[in-house]
């Protein structure tokens, strides 16, 4: 399988700044893509360069092959979950879902299939102002999917959620898109998420691309001090980062291949799953120890050591 | 009828005010172009009287202001056709013409009015006619209505936009008295507007004088005195006096019997009587006075103006307007309606 | 607090109540009065003036009016919506071009009225052009026809329906429109089928804004139509003055302002949105 969309040095300036500086990227056939960094990075300019809302300073955007630099929007065999969803609050469920059915040639006429397959069977007569988010996103992805675009676009699809659906919606997300097979191109700024549902993520940030890989790679490898940070909590200790979850404390010091440090604790938290120690080292670097519950407990201004693996430091260079 | 404009609704509003202090206060309310520049201050700078003036545009708007019987005005100039009526509804006060010393100025022709033949309720002020002003490059001279009702001036004719002028003109033209009130003949002239519509540019009152100024217009039915403006400001316009006859008015100077400076009144009346006063305000307004020896104090250039003042064989054929009988109002009214719905 | 929201409206429910409910009042009296001789009310009492109402003289009158307001409005319809729609997205430039369209504001209507009168008459700016052009021989008949009337009253009244139609479109959420085009609806469809449903409501309220004034318009029609034919504001102003009729000339403007309010019930009953 080759890939479905290239991005080749697309670059957005604007007066005064530039959005996006020569990003290239190649978007796998069936990948569920995640396009992450913090507001302003980027990844809203890219999403909407792809989609055609926005044309290019330079730099080209190639959808199977073909350069899409002179088709408009309507013209593009992309769609787009918006973060607002954007339903057309005049129009029924049904007719938002066949609403493009009628400009795309070569696509099944009926809507039933996504309809059975995102369980909007009894909506189907409602507005939108009558539904829940859940439902509304559901309503979103389906007047997209029924298109079967050669890349669906989500922009920020799970922030408009109640936070506790947020979880099982992205599972559901997931699935859908392995059981369609389309390209997701997916804009977040929440790294648990990018890294729950992605293959692969590309971390933009101030324009440009940090790190380009699965999340696996991003999480564990890290090329940049920022790419480290935003993927997750990281201790700086000796000049090497290691994750919370990989350091430990003890109070004698440890001998062998660990690498141990002198501290003194400044707090403990307890968080139910697990208990936040926080610590700082003789060097005078804060670090977080993440423990079981169940672990001794640490008081404030013990004196312990910070422990951890040679293989769990994080190789950022610089 | 609405003389001077269309614009009834825009005229100034005019809420005379009770005396203030000690400066006795007289409350004119005249039509617009009326007075010369200097005819006031010189009458308040005389006698010390204060005058608060303010103009009108129809005589219905000056009806509509004084009819309550309370609306603060002393003296107004209703046309002839109003002085019977106002009369009637006890809004005029009798003159006293022991106080009117100035009386035998006026022409010959309003010493005896048929509106008011003793001059008991009125003083007659400026008068007019109605006619027809063509533009003598473009027309052959039109010398009655009927020309009006010709193909050779299809489309670049209009007539007043008023049912008074316009039925007044059909009936002069089938050779009935403008006045007519039976229903048989106001039929008649209604069919003749009928057949003439379709000939007009449109009904047009005081704004066709640009128009015909500006050569868009060949013939228009007109007041003398918007003619008189209109042949000042383009020399080839002439005035004509229809041969079977036209219409007639003259703006008098009237007492309200709500006036509590009778006194004043009459002082002011009087004053507007003297020929100097009277010959400087026409000069002004070029406007044609009711007061002879005023007129004859004219320059020969103003006096002999035709359009404002008719030679005495050309008077004949006028008719001075009258009050139309509420019934023939009436009618009249939906006569108008159809003509202009049709 | 409800002590004070009563002091506040004291002064503007006494303006009404003197300037508008008073007047109005009398004129529902004359409704129901004779007419006097010259002019005025007198006794006794008639429902004759309304009864004339359905004279099919009158209500040919009110036909006709309904049908210039209604092409009017239809023809401020057609160009209001594509430069409300301009205004609205043309971003920074946004307010210049709402000043520009109420710009005309600052002159009297009548002025502006004449200024028509000097462009479309025989020897007005555009006859003369063309004329001198060489594109026509002889002056077109632009003014004192319903051309010039439905004119003189779409570029009186388009402001009126601009400026709410704008209201709507600016509040539209731009992703819709990107949502359309993103389904592949080209310009066009998008038009139709997103932005004209989703501005209804400040069209409606334009429309009603335009054909009302429009309904009752005596000076356009007066002075660019040439009276050659009758509307109904002109047929009221008559009874006023030439007909001294103003039992009748009462009934008709308040007839005219029941069918008025009717229009704004069915406009506020179709959930529209507030007019001004």
């Amino acid at each position: 399988m080759g890939h479905v969309l290239e991005l080749r040095r697309l670059t957005k300036r604007y007066p005064g700044h530039a959005a996006l500086e020569a990003l290239t990227l190649e978007i796998e056939e069936g990948e569920f893509f995640s396009l992450l960094g913090p507001s302003g990075c980027g990844k809203t300019t890219t999403l909407r360069l792809i989609a055609g809302f926005e044309t290019p300073t330079e730099g080209e955007v190639i959808l199977r092959g073909e350069a899409l630099a002179a088709k408009a929007p309507h013209e593009r065999n992309v769609a787009t979950v918006f973060q607002n969803y954007a339903l057309f609050p005049h129009l029924t469920v049904r007719a938002n879902i066949e609403f493009g059915l009628r400009y795309r040639r070569g696509v099944e006429r009926s809507i039933e299939p996504v309809v059975e397959m995102l369980q909007l069977g009894g909506k189907l007569d409602r507005k939108p102002e009558q539904l829940s988010g859940g439902e509304k996103q559901r309503v979103a992805l389906a007047r997209a999917l029924v298109l079967r675009p050669d890349v669906l676009l989500l922009d920020e699809p799970l922030s408009a959620l109640d936070p506790n659906l947020r979880a099982q919606v992205r599972t559901e997300l997931r699935a859908l898109q392995r059981q369609v097979g389309i390209a997701f191109v997916f804009i977040t700024h929440d790294q648990e998420e990018a890294l729950s549902v992605s293959d692969r993520i590309a971390l933009l940030h101030g324009g440009r691309l940090e790190q380009l890989g699965t999340p696996r790679e991003l999480y564990l490898a890290p090329r940049t001090r920022f790419a480290a940070g935003f993927l997750g909590a990281v201790n700086w200790v000796q000049g090497v980062g290691v994750r919370p979850e990989c350091t430990r404390l003890s109070v004698d010091a440890v001998n062998g291949g660990a690498r141990c440090v002198a501290a003194t604790v400044v707090s403990s938290t307890f968080l139910g799953n697990c208990l936040h120690v926080e610590a700082v080292t003789v060097g005078g670097e804060r670090c977080v120890a993440e423990l079981a519950r169940h672990d001794t407990p640490y008081a404030e201004g013990q004196s312990v050591h910070v422990v951890w693996d040679a293989r769990d430091e994080l190789n950022v260079p610089g | 009828m609405t003389r001077r404009r269309t614009l009834f609704f825009l005229g100034l509003s005019g809420l005379a005010g009770c005396t203030r202090g000690n400066t006795p206060r007289l409350n004119v309310f005249n039509w617009s172009n009326y007075v010369g520049d200097d005819t006031l201050a010189r009458f308040e700078a005389r006698t010390g009287i204060k005058v608060r003036y303010a103009i009108y545009e129809s005589n219905e708007e000056m009806l509509a202001r004084v009819m309550t019987g309370n609306s603060g005005w002393d003296v107004v100039f209703p046309s002839n056709y109003f002085i019977e009526p106002m009369r009637e509804m006890g809004l005029l006060a009798r003159l006293d013409r022991a106080r009117l010393t100035n009386l035998a100025n006026l022409d010959a022709l309003f010493q005896r009015p048929a509106w008011d033949p003793a001059l008991a309720w009125c003083v007659p002020y400026m008068w007019g006619s109605s006619g027809i002003l063509y533009d003598t490059r473009l027309a052959d001279a039109p010398r009655a209505w009927a020309d009006l009702w010709t193909p050779r001036f299809q489309g670049r004719v209009t007539m007043l936009d008023d049912p008074a002028e316009v039925f007044g003109a059909a009936l002069k033209k089938l050779g009935l008295s403008l006045n007519s009130t039976g229903e048989a003949e106001l039929r008649r002239a209604q069919g003749e507007a009928m057949k003439q519509k379709p000939l007009l540019r449109a009904y047009l009152n005081a704004e066709v004088r640009d128009q015909i100024v500006a050569g868009d217009i060949a013939a228009c039915q007109l007041w003398a005195t918007t003619a008189q403006q209109a042949i000042d400001a383009a020399p080839h316009l002439q005035y004509a006096y229809p041969r079977e006859g036209f219409a007639l008015y003259a703006d008098c100077a009237v007492v309200l019997r709500e006036s509590r400076r009778a006194g004043l009144a009459h002082e002011f009346l009087n004053y507007l009587l003297e020929p100097e006063v009277a010959a400087g305000i026409v000069r002004v307004s070029r406007t044609a006075t009711a007061n002879g020896v005023a007129r004859r104090m004219l320059p020969a250039e103003v006096s002999g103006l035709r359009a404002l003042y008719p030679d005495a064989e050309t008077l004949e054929r006028g008719e001075w307007f009258q009050a139309l009988p509420a019934a023939a109002q009436l009618l009249r009214d939906r006569l108008w309606t159809e003509l202009k719905s049709a | 607090m409800k002590r004070l929201r009563l002091i506040f409206l004291t002064p503007a429910a006494a303006l009404l109540a003197g300037l508008f409910v008073a007047p109005l009042a009398i004129l529902a009296v004359y409704t129901v009065l004779t007419r006097g001789a010259y002019g005025g009310v007198s006794a006794p009492f008639t429902v004759e003036n309304w009864m004339r109402l359905a004279d099919p003289l009158y209500l040919a009158i009110v036909w006709r009016s309904f049908v210039v307001a209604g092409v009017s409005t239809a023809i401020c319809v057609v160009l209001g919506f594509p430069l409300a729609l301009f205004i609205a997205r043309s971003g920074a430039r946004k307010n210049l071009y709402l000043a520009l369209v109420m710009l005309p504001f600052w002159t009297s209507f009548l002025v502006r009225t004449y200024a028509w009168m000097f462009l479309l008459r025989d020897t007005g700016l555009i006859n003369t052009m063309l004329l001198a052009m060489g594109v026509i021989s002889e002056p077109l008949p632009l003014l004192y026809n319903w051309g010039a009337v439905i004119v003189g009253l779409v570029y009186g009244y388009l402001p009126f329906l601009v400026l709410p139609l704008f209201a709507t479109l600016e509040r539209m959420d731009p992703a819709l429109v990107e949502a359309s085009a993103d389904l592949g609806a080209g310009p066009w469809q998008t038009v139709w089928r997103v932005i004209l449903p989703l501005s209804a409501p400040g069209l409606r309220a334009g429309a009603i804004l335009v054909f009302i004034p429009c309904l009752g318009a005596y000076l356009t029609p007066d002075l660019l139509g040439g009276g050659k034919t009758i509307l109904i504001g002109t047929l009221i102003q008559n009874q006023f003055t030439s007909a001294r009729d103003w039992p009748f000339g009462s009934a008709v403007a308040l007839g005219l302002m029941g069918l008025v309010m009717v229009l704004l019930w069915l406009h506020a009953r179709r959930g529209g949105e507030p007019l001004v």
